[in-house]
This record gives C-alpha cells, sequence and structure tokens, in this order.
C-alpha cells in the first residue's frame, strides 16, 4: 500500500508541474514537451489503478501520435513567431481563471462530498467483473464488440468524413480548376488574369450583364 | 449480438453510406468531376433508401444494437425528411457552383444526412454523441467549400470552433448523466433517475442543463445563436439551406428522444430552462431579423425564430398530462419548415446568380422582369409568416393549440406577438418584388433559371402549398408516428 502511495504521490507531482509548465512555458515546443511528460505519468496512474490497458492507448495515441502532430504542425507552420502569443490572449484569462477553478471545485465537491456518485461511476463493469472476464482490454473490448458495436462501426463513417473533408479543403485551388471540365479551366484563366483572389461574391463566371 | 433482423432495419442508413462511397470512387475512376451522374447516383441511392425505410412505416418500437438505435416510425418519418433534404441540396447545386468539386460535395452532404438519420433513431447516449458529430463535421467542411470566397472560410471557421465547443458541453453533460446513473441508454437512465431524484436536485439540473446547452448550440437558439447569421451568410447558399434544416431538424428530434424518454421523469426541473430560451429565441430572433438588409442573415435570424417556435413546441411536451401531442405538432413543423426554407433560400440563390447580390433590395421588381420566382417567393414568405393556408400556418396554429393545452398561454402570446413582427421583415420582401421598380441601371430583362434550380423551388412551393391545403393528413402521419414511437 505504501509503494502505491509513493508512486501515486511522485505521479502525480510530477503530472501536476508538467502540466504548468505545458501552459507557462514560453516556447511552443517545449509546451508539448511537457505534454508528454504528463501524459506518461498518468500513463502510470492508469498503471496504479490496475488497467494496463488504458495506459497503453495513453501512451501510444497521446504520446505517440497527437504530440507528434502537434510538433509537425509546430514544425511546419514555424510557430516561433507567435511566442508572445500571451499577450495576445491576455483579455481571456479572466475568463479562463474562474472557469478552471469552477471545474476543479466542482471535482473535489464530487470526489470528497459526494461517495454515492463515484460508486455509481463503475457502473456495468466493477473491478471484479473486470477480472472475470480477463483483464481491462477484454472487458473493453467485449463492450465494443457487442453493446457498442453500431457506434464503433459509424465512428469510422465519421472518420472517412473528416478525411475526405480535411482533403477538400487542403487542395491546392490551381489542382481544383485543373481537375474541373476543360471549358471551365478557360473560365479559370479569365479570373484569374484579373485578379489574384477572386473574393467576390461567385466570381467564377466573369460578370456581364448589361 | 448483431442479427440478420437488425442489419435489415439499418440497410437504409448503409445504402446511404455505400452511395457516398461509390461517388467518391467514381470520382476518382472518371478522373473528370461528372456532375449528372453523381447526381444520379445520389437520388438513386436516397429513394432506395427512401424505399427500404417505408416498408417499416408501420412497425412496432424495435431497439436494435442492444438499444444504440431504435427504429419507430419517429425514425422513418425523419429518415425521409433527411432525405429529401439531401436531395433537394444536391439537385440545387449540380449546374451551380462551377469551382467545387460535386462528388466529394455530394459525398459530404451524403455523410452529413447519415448522421442526421442514425440521430432520428438513436436512443444511448454514446450513438447520439457520434451521430451529432457526422451531422455537424460534414457541415462544417460544405460551408468552407467555396473557400476562394474570404467569407466562406471565415464562416467555416467561426462555426466549426463553436460547434466544437458546443460538442464538448454536450458530451460534459452526458459525462454528468453518466455519472449520476451509471448508464447510457435513454430508456435505463429514465427507470435509475427516480431513484437518485427526490428534489430539484442541482447534479441533475446541471448534467440535463449541459445537455440542453450544447444542443441549443447546434440548433441556434437565443442567446446560443451568434454563430448562425455569419455561417449562413458565409456558406454557399444551398448549403446555407441544408444546414438550416437539416441539423435543426436533427437536433430538435434528438432533444424529443432525450426529453421524451431520458430525463422524462424529471423534465419538470428544466421547464423553465426551455420556457427562457423558446422566448428569447422568437423574440431576439425576429427582433433582429427586422434590422437585416442582407437576406441570407434575415433568413438566418427567421430560423432562428423558428427554432423558439420548435422550442416551445418542446417545452410544452414537459407539462404534465400534456401526453405526446407537442411532439407530433413538431414533426409537422419541421416538414412545413423544411418545405419553405429550402424554398426560399433556393430563391436567394438564384438571386445571387442573377445579380451577385444577397442585398433584400436586389428583390426590388423582380415580379416585373421574371414573376415565376417572384410569386415561388412570395409562398414561401407567406408560409415563413404564417399565412393560411400555406404550410406554415398550421405548423404555428399546432403548436399555438399545443401551448394552449399545456396552460402555457403566454408562451403563445409571445408567439403569436413574434409572428406578427416578423411580418414586417418577411413581407418586406413581398412589397420589394411586386411594389417597387427595378433600380436604376438594373438589368430588366427576363432570365432563365436552370432547370433543376426551378425544379426544387417548384417542389418547395407546391408542397408548402400541398402540406397546408392537405394539413389534417399529414398531421394525422405525425400523429401516428408520435404514437407509434416509442416514447
Amino acid at each position: 500500500m505504501t509503494d502505491q502511495i509513493v508512486a501515486f504521490t511522485y505521479l502525480s507531482i510530477v503530472a501536476s508541474v508538467a502540466g504548468l509548465a505545458t501552459i507557462l512555458v514560453r516556447s511552443p515546443v517545449h509546451s508539448a514537451l511537457s505534454l508528454v511528460v504528463v501524459v506518461f505519468h498518468v500513463a502510470g496512474m492508469f498503471v496504479l489503478l490496475g488497467n494496463g490497458f488504458l495506459a497503453a492507448v495513453q501512451v501510444i495515441v497521446y504520446a505517440g501520435a497527437i504530440v507528434v502532430l502537434f510538433l509537425f504542425t509546430m514544425m511546419l507552420l514555424d510557430l516561433r513567431r507567435h511566442e508572445t502569443e500571451r499577450t495576445v490572449h491576455r483579455r481571456q484569462i479572466w475568463l479562463a481563471i474562474p472557469i478552471a477553478v469552477l471545474l476543479f471545485a466542482e471535482v473535489a465537491w464530487i470526489a470528497i462530498s459526494k461517495p454515492e456518485i463515484s460508486e455509481n461511476l463503475k457502473g456495468a463493469f466493477p473491478p471484479q467483473t473486470i477480472d472475470e472476464l480477463g483483464g481491462s482490454a477484454q472487458a473493453l473490448a467485449t463492450v465494443m464488440f457487442t453493446d457498442y458495436l453500431l457506434p464503433f462501426e459509424v465512428a469510422s463513417v465519421l472518420l472517412l468524413a473528416a478525411a475526405i473533408g480535411a482533403m477538400v479543403l487542403a487542395r491546392n485551388p490551381d489542382e481544383e480548376s485543373l481537375a474541373s471540365p476543360p471549358d471551365m479551366i478557360e473560365d479559370a484563366a479569365g479570373t484569374d488574369g484579373s485578379s489574384d483572389q477572386p473574393e467576390g461574391e461567385l466570381s467564377e463566371t466573369p460578370a456581364t450583364h448589361g | 449480438m448483431m442479427t440478420r433482423t437488425e442489419l435489415t432495419l439499418l440497410v437504409p442508413e448503409i445504402i446511404v453510406v455505400a452511395v457516398a462511397a461509390a461517388i467518391l470512387l467514381v470520382s476518382v475512376v472518371s478522373k473528370r468531376d461528372n456532375r449528372w451522374l453523381t447526381l444520379m447516383l445520389g437520388i438513386a441511392g436516397a429513394l432506395a433508401a427512401g424505399a427500404f425505410s417505408l416498408q417499416y412505416l408501420d412497425i412496432d418500437p424495435t431497439p436494435i444494437f442492444s438499444g444504440q438505435l431504435t427504429i419507430d416510425r419517429f425514425t422513418v418519418f425523419l429518415r425521409l425528411v433527411f432525405l429529401l433534404v439531401a436531395v433537394a441540396t444536391l439537385v440545387l447545386t449540380v449546374d451551380q457552383l462551377e469551382r467545387i468539386p460535386f462528388a466529394e460535395f455530394a459525398a459530404t452532404v451524403l455523410f452529413s444526412t447519415v448522421g442526421m438519420m442514425l440521430l432520428a433513431g438513436a436512443t444511448d447516449l454514446i450513438m447520439i454523441f457520434i451521430a451529432v458529430e457526422l451531422m455537424a463535421i460534414p457541415v462544417y467542411v460544405l460551408t468552407a467549400f467555396t473557400r476562394f470566397r474570404r467569407i466562406s472560410t471565415e464562416a467555416a471557421i467561426k462555426y466549426f470552433t463553436l460547434g466544437a465547443f458546443a460538442t464538448a458541453v454536450l458530451a460534459y453533460g452526458m459525462a454528468w448523466t453518466y455519472g449520476l446513473t451509471g448508464q447510457t441508454g435513454l430508456k435505463a437512465i429514465a427507470e435509475s433517475l427516480p431513484a437518485i431524484v427526490d428534489a430539484p436536485d442541482i447534479e441533475v439540473l446541471l448534467a440535463l442543463g449541459l445537455v440542453l446547452v450544447g444542443m441549443a448550440f447546434k440548433v441556434a437558439v437565443v442567446p446560443f445563436h451568434v454563430w448562425s447569421p455569419d455561417a449562413y451568410d458565409g456558406a454557399p447558399t444551398p448549403v446555407s439551406a441544408f444546414m438550416s434544416v437539416g441539423p435543426k431538424i436533427g437536433a430538435m428530434a434528438m432533444l424529443v428522444r432525450m426529453v421524451g424518454m431520458a430525463f422524462e421523469p424529471v423534465s419538470a426541473n428544466i421547464q423553465v430552462l426551455l420556457y427562457v430560451l423558446a422566448a428569447a429565441s422568437i423574440i431576439g430572433g425576429n427582433i433582429w431579423a427586422v434590422q437585416q438588409t442582407n437576406i441570407k442573415r434575415m433568413l438566418a435570424y427567421s430560423s432562428i425564430a423558428h427554432s423558439g417556435y420548435m422550442l416551445a413546441g418542446i417545452a410544452a411536451a414537459t407539462v404534465a398530462g400534456t401526453g405526446d401531442r407537442p411532439f407530433y405538432t413538431l414533426l409537422y413543423y419541421g416538414v412545413a419548415y423544411a418545405l419553405m426554407n429550402i424554398g426560399a433560400f433556393a430563391v436567394v440563390f438564384v438571386m445571387e446568380r442573377r445579380t451577385d447580390s444577397v442585398e433584400i433590395s436586389a428583390f426590388r421588381g423582380l415580379a416585373q422582369t421574371s414573376w415565376m420566382p417572384a410569386v415561388m417567393m412570395t409562398i414561401f414568405m407567406l408560409s415563413l409568416l404564417g399565412m393560411p393556408p400555406l404550410a406554415g400556418f398550421f405548423g404555428k396554429l399546432f403548436i399555438i393549440q399545443a401551448l394552449v393545452g399545456a396552460d402555457l398561454g403566454w408562451l403563445a402570446v409571445v408567439l403569436v406577438v413574434g409572428s406578427v413582427v416578423s411580418a414586417y421583415y418577411y413581407l418586406r420582401v413581398v412589397v420589394y418584388m411586386f411594389m417597387r421598380n427595378p433600380e436604376e441601371g438594373a438589368d430588366a430583362a427576363p432570365f432563365r433559371i436552370s432547370d433543376s434550380m426551378a425544379s426544387v423551388i417548384f417542389a418547395a412551393g407546391i408542397g408548402s402549398l400541398a402540406v397546408g391545403i392537405f394539413s389534417n393528413w399529414l398531421f394525422e402521419i405525425a400523429r401516428d408516428s408520435v404514437l407509434l414511437a416509442s416514447f
């Protein structure tokens, strides 16, 4: 038991400090790296709670994929120029601090004064059920591929839709005019000649009224 | 466990997803944006999905996939409405907006439609959440489709940011609900709530309130409406038509399921919140609409007011002893609203293509140059205003009856006063079209409207008339849809 308390103390202190560092350090790259530290230590907490699967997912998805994505975005957008962002967002702080305090108070209130809610949170999977199923990964898989099979499948449609949307929005506009039928290319060439940025309402066809 | 019956009941959604995927594949193989082929595929898919849905019109409420979805007539009814909205959007766009890739456009519209269809039947928090996202994310993309216009990109960013924020609030409310009850199924939540609630409990209020606020963002209800005029204005006009109707009715359907099933034991707790949101929307939407000179923004505020009318219907349903009547008035209202709003945006689109302007002044003297769009726009404006015998009149009438039946006379008065105010801005368009001369220097020659646009406008116009004249017929179908449903 004391081992667990020592481990929990270590994990929670480092996670909290790294969490503060994530929002306080100046460089966005350092911020992202602090986030990796947070993620690893939260994963450690999942291990302490006996959920190895969630810990692995936490490391693979957050540390492995999402933070790497952050770093790539920063590299590609060259975010070093925006290090003074905090001065720009000064006003938001007055909204952010009360909300953060409120959320913290809420969590503390649930944890301390309402033990019956935490009891409910165990839901259909109290620890002994999970043990019977053979571990948290098995328990999760059982639920996901039986009761929640449909949302799981629909999530793949959602990802497909989002991927197509991202491609449409990220595609180079010049390629679009090349992909359209030949008569459209002439039109596009016509408007391209007149202005670099056709921002007018639906200016794909030259306005020739009257 | 999944069975064949369950899959059979899901065939309409599967067809629509398959058609969207087929459209994308065809566009890759044919290398060229073959718009009419795409449209035909889309219409064929919608027809097939609609025909399959109709087979199960008289189905008893059937929970499938462990209660994730419930197929009942309510689901079937709304599936048909959403398929119609999708087809109207595709037909309206097919020979317009030449610079956008139409195959991707069609697929995105269809994905969003699948989200709405699933949302109509979703009876589990997880399913509801995924369906809401599948409905909303494609619409953010659609808003930005004409991204060579700066206003379109700006609108999409605003819509996306606030939409994501609303999703977070919604998810938070759902998490509270799950934390309180330990259940995700709406039925199961309703069963376990009475054990937890003895008085208006602050946790239940918080859970319900957060879910309600999240949905209020999605349907654009005052004071959670600020994104909607910018989004409607910046989006390509067919998309404005789509998003003013589809996601709004989808979110309302979800709210009906939530209030009618999950939160029924505690719905008295949120009455006041619903009253305030409905009244604020009716008053705010109508007053702001009066001040608009841009017709797309005017229609955006008008649709905020219409959200208020629909929310008033849901508010009536929370009053004890009203039964299910408010719910079927809502279904009727949804159909009426879809027809007249799509029609109005279609005429605005015609004018936008014609004059490059979405100002109301562009409608000056339209009746002298082209009578057809002028007459049709008059039908839509009068229907939105609520003139008999048009669809909008009966929609409002049924909601007022439901409100009076629920002893909410004051909300009915707010609704009527709001409608009187709305006469100013709806009739102004009619006055401009028929009683003003065209602006100096404007092109006075009559102009041809493409067949696809004209067919949407005519269908919506005839629909608005027919749904009004045969209101009893549709009202009975809507009533049976609710009575045969599972709440």
